[in-house]
């Protein structure tokens, strides 16, 4: 294996926190090493301090130069007991946010003094945030074998700070990797997932998805299963050759899919949402796929609510503002009314089945949002549905706009006072 | 090796595109690091255009402290901006073929118990004119980086441009 950037060890802070991070025993086999920290800590505008086999003598001397937003300001520090590193936190110190760091110490294993150099920000949502570049020096020709990073302020890193050291190396691949094994390939309505089985010490640096059907270049990963295509819907493919193993000496496909040809096709489900108890709920549908093109929910359910009309609503990436407008067109045997509301805090108009409507009735709506990962696109929402009530009902047809042109990663479909027992609730892509 | 190609626009062969959209991205890895070689058809010369947005999140704070060869400067967008603007690149007026570098790293993109805190270095040297930066960026967002979206807004990435996402791991796949 390619041993580029080769990951050593990581430590992440638990509960109660940690007064400092001590990587021991480090290996002397590479050029260099970074280490990158995800931190924070309890006191406004911390900083990182470095220190190499426990020498706390004052061997140490620092450079950096540091913006806060209004004003860049640089100085320096000699004979002291630390290296300086970037900022962790900053006077607000908000709650989940941390800051962002690497440090690089080059010839480590060397006989000269170590020089460091770090960059780091401690970003926070405030006026004042700190962008920081430091550089550093042990003037010691030992090699270094362990360091300990701690607070400037002598704080606690806090819960889920993770620090990860690296070692960069100049080694080389020196053999064409090992071909990994197919396993089961999954339609994803137009593109294939494809679960693939590593060789032992195979030498790939990477892993590349690929067909001579799809359209597009490999797409790459790290661990199984990749996702390959797009392809066109409604045909037979023979999985051949599918997942590659690569590193800089070559590409070795694997052999053929033990389950033979696979067909794409249009629709594939994403997730259901079924309430098989009593009680009202909703339908949360979160981390949507976005290699698919469309979106369509099939909706087959009642409300809880015993309001008349009332509605499925739905919101799209957690946006709950005013941010939504919508018209309906319904006729329930006799005449026909029409109506919408602009702005607003959801896409309504598809009325349902309500509590004291005729047992066991339900109401169906397909729902159909078009180009749901289209950066140029506002998201539109298409809806035909209704329901009959052997005497009575109504036949739907509702559009709404998303007025955002994010995409679409998460669905929330609501009824006033929830769905009913067993209402169902399912999400589609299309291909 | 623990870093891994994702994704990548290759070489840009004309300066059609004003956007580059990375969707899908694996949940795997530990770290995510955007790598842009680029340059926009911009007519401002220092064109900080080149905007990232994580998982189409519209509501970013930024800091960046820099260099341009004569004096520092420090800069802040303000709160809730659209886009977290990157390190300076090039733009149309800039000397002919020179491309600035881009590199953003964001730290633990799936853990969601942490704001995504964005650090950016760039610059670049035009023979005679330049500037050289280090970027901050806050996204008030603890959800997982599913998609990013790098933008040049009201131009297009030159051709020559590109842009690569990398994955980073904390641990070894093949135990090599």
């Amino acid at each position: 294996m390619s041993v580029f950037l080769q990951p050593i060890y990581t430590q992440t802070v638990g509960a109660g926190g940690a007064a400092s991070i001590t990587f021991n025993n480090i290996p002397q086999g590479f050029t260099d090493l970074k280490i990158v920290v995800s931190g924070k800590t309890g006191f406004a505008n911390d900083s990182y301090i470095l220190r190499f086999n426990n020498d706390t003598t004052n061997d140490y001397s620092w450079t950096r130069v540091y913006g806060t937003g209004s004003g860049a300001t640089s100085d320096r520090t000699t004979n002291v007991n630390y290296i300086i590193g970037p900022s962790i936190t900053t006077g607000a110190n908000p709650a989940s946010t941390f800051g962002n760091a690497e440090f690089y110490i080059s010839s480590y294993a060397g006989g000269n003094f170590k020089q460091v150099f770090a960059n780091g920000v401690s970003e926070a949502n405030t006026t004042a945030a700190y962008q920081m570049l430091n550089s550093g020096i042990w003037n010691d020709t030992s090699p270094i074998t362990s360091l300990t990073l701690s607070s400037f302020y002598s704080s606690t890193f806090a819960q889920y700070s993770t620090f990860t050291l690296y070692g960069l190396s100049n080694v080389y691949d020196t053999r064409v990797p090992l071909a990994p094994t197919l396993g089961t390939v999954t339609d994803l309505a137009g593109f294939f997932s494809v679960a693939f089985t590593p060789a032992a010490n195979d030498g790939a640096d990477t892993y590349w998805g690929y067909s001579p059907a799809a359209i597009t270049s490999p797409t790459y990963g790290a661990t199984s299963p990749i996702v390959v295509g797009p392809f066109e819907s409604q045909f037979n493919y023979n999985a051949t050759n599918w997942v590659a193993a690569v590193n800089s000496l070559g590409v070795t496909p694997s052999a053929t899919v033990s389950s033979g040809n696979v067909t794409s096709n249009n629709y594939a489900s994403i997730a259901t949402v079924t309430n098989s108890s009593a009680g009202g709920f909703n339908a949360l549908f979160t981390n949507i796929p976005q290699y698919y093109t469309h979106l369509q929910i099939r909706l087959i359910g009642r409300a809880s609510s015993a309001s008349a009309g009332a509605p499925v609503y739905i919101q799209m990436n957690g946006d709950t503002g005013n941010n939504y407008s919508w018209h309906y067109m319904i006729g329930n045997g006799s005449s026909v009314t029409a109506g919408g509301l602009s702005p607003y805090g959801d896409i309504e108009g598809m009325g349902m089945v309500i509590s004291g409507n005729l047992a066991n009735a339900q109401c169906v709506y397909l729902i159909d949002i078009a180009d749901y990962t289209n950066l140029n696109k506002m998201k539109a929402l298409k809806a035909t549905g209704g329901y009959d009530l052997n005497g009575s009902g109504y036949v739907n047809v509702t559009d709404g706009i998303y007025n955002n042109y994010a995409p679409i990663t998460t669905l929330n479909v609501q009824a006033y006072a929830g769905f009913t027992q067993y209402s169902h609730i399912a999400l589609y892509g299309i291909g | 090796m623990s870093m891994f190609p994702i994704a990548t626009t290759g070489t840009i062969p004309v300066s059609t595109f004003g956007q580059v959209f990375f969707s899908g991205i694996p949940q795997t890895f530990t770290h995510l690091q955007l790598r842009v070689y680029g340059r926009t058809t911009s007519a401002v010369a220092n064109s900080q255009t080149a905007g990232l947005q994580l998982s189409g999140s519209t509501s970013y704070d930024g800091h960046g402290v820099g260099g341009n060869g004569t004096a520092v400067f420090a800069t802040r967008q303000g709160f809730f901006n659209a886009w977290f603007d990157q390190p300076y690149i090039p733009g149309a007026s800039s000397t002919a073929n020179v491309f600035g570098i881009q590199i953003i790293d964001i730290l633990d993109y799936t853990n969601t118990n942490k704001n995504k805190v964005i650090r950016g270095l760039g610059g670049y040297d035009a023979n005679g004119s330049g500037v050289v930066s280090i970027n901050s960026g806050f996204s008030i967002n603890t959800a997982a980086v599913t998609t990013i979206t790098v933008n040049v807004s009201g131009a297009f990435f030159a051709a020559g441009s590109r842009v690569d996402l990398y994955g980073i791991s904390t641990s070894n796949p093949t135990g090599a």
